[in-house]
């Protein structure tokens, strides 16, 4: 049996580099996007601080599920905060050098702010990177996925909400979904329904991108439709809950406009939460 | 490495030095925010600034440049500003410029172009404030 490597200090430079890489790879278009510099602006600070605590969470769940180094449970913290770091780091270096923060024109508020808000995609980016695309060298010895403790009903509905917000951020913040759900016929809106649903059920369960573990079809979501309907809700919750915080659906939208955009943002999120589900088998 | 071992490896160095950078950079920007939010913001207030000393003349047109101001805390979004080149025996030159948005403080220049050494007028039009 192959020895596991032993890990060296410097050994940790490359989880944290790839976290860098991937909190590029997972939010430079928001980086480029205007709606982001645009909401920094005008979100109010309780909301933006509940993003970034909503970011905290879906980072520790990625560290959860892609695993941490095995043994104490501080391992988890500092994974947490290095990835939340790197986010900040980031996206003030992208925005800085973009010219999208310039001393002297964009006051420090404004700048904290924009930093705050594209931290939030930059961070869940550094933790999928961090834990699910490193290495697949078999060793997994070192490696704690404490969230293996948890029922696959419990990890499905984790995963699907991880998958969701990641994709989520990357849509809801600009103004196409909205858009599109506004000048979609009304025909298009059970269209949508459908094909989300199936869309999930086959990336999942047809697919075949990874193998299931074993005890995956245990407990309430075991089965198939029933886990694609349930995740197929969360992801609808998730959606309702990106368009108002970024403004799209406030207490004044009509009922049947905040379903349509609802349901529009809700193929991504759903697509979102298959790519967690999928995590969560691999 | 052994499973005993590895139940009990230690971050390295480098793990707990990012951590620790990245526990007070958050701390700094959570309580930033956290200030800011209790501090309350005061209406948008556009002002303009005309520079004509750093304006410039090319092809027999004045390039000045006007930067508008956001004085107040919150931001004002659509901003609108005119600009008007009096012109000796004929209609003054109008042209209206748009600024997506300017937060509490934030500044952005525009150029105004019209006819060298004509006066030019400078006002906003209007905002949101969203």
């Amino acid at each position: 049996m192959r020895e596991p490597v032993s890990p060296k200090s410097s050994g940790d430079l490359d989880p944290i580099l790839r976290a860098c890489a991937g909190a590029l790879l997972g939010a430079l278009p928001l980086l480029y996007t205007m709606e982001m510099w645009w909401y920094a602006r005008v979100i109010s600070e309780p909301v933006l601080l509940a993003m970034m605590a909503i970011a905290g969470v879906v980072a520790v769940l990625s560290i959860l599920f892609g695993g941490f180094r095995r043994g104490r449970v501080t391992h988890l913290g500092i994974d947490t905060l290095v990835v939340f770091g790197i986010g900040i780091g980031i996206a003030t270096v992208t925005l800085l050098v973009v010219g999208r923060i310039q001393p002297g024109q964009v006051p420090l508020s404004a700048a904290a702010r924009m930093i705050a808000l594209e931290a939030v995609p930059c961070a869940i980016g550094a933790a999928l990177a961090m834990t699910q695309f490193r290495p697949r060298d078999g060793n997994t010895q070192n490696v704690d996925r404490r969230i293996d403790r948890l029922s696959q009903d419990r990890q499905k509905v984790l995963a699907t909400l991880v998958g969701a917000v990641f994709f989520a951020f990357n849509v809801a913040p600009t103004d196409e979904p909205w858009l599109m759900a506004m000048e979609a016929e009304r025909a298009h809106f059970p269209l949508i329904v459908l094909f989300s649903l199936l869309v999930s059920y086959v990336i999942v369960f047809e697919a075949d991108f990874a193998e299931r573990p074993r005890g995956y079809t245990t407990g309430v979501l075991g089965n198939p439709y029933a886990e694609t309907t349930v995740s197929y809700m969360l992801s609808l919750g998730v959606s309702y809950a990106f368009l108002v915080g970024f403004g799209h659906v406030t207490p004044e939208t009509p009922i049947y406009a905040q379903i349509c955009g609802t349901v529009m943002l809700g193929y991504v999120t759903t697509i979102g939460g298959s790519a967690g589900r999928i995590l969560v088998a691999g | 490495m052994s499973p005993a071992a590895a139940k009990t490896e230690r971050p390295s160095h480098l793990s707990r030095n990012v951590a620790i950078a990245s526990a007070a950079v958050i701390a700094v920007l959570v309580g930033y925010l956290t200030i800011e939010a209790f501090r309350g913001g005061s209406p948008a207030l556009l002002t303009y600034e005309i520079a004509a000393s750093e304006g410039w003349t090319q092809d027999s047109f004045a390039y000045v440049p006007v930067d508008v101001v956001n004085a107040g805390g919150n931001t004002a979004a659509d901003i609108e500003v005119e600009t008007a080149f009096e012109v000796p025996d004929g209609d003054p030159i109008v042209k209206r410029t748009r600024i997506d948005f300017l937060a509490g403080g934030e500044r952005r220049r525009f150029y105004a172009i019209g006819p060298p050494g004509a006066q030019l007028t400078v006002r906003v039009i209007g905002f949101q404030e969203p």
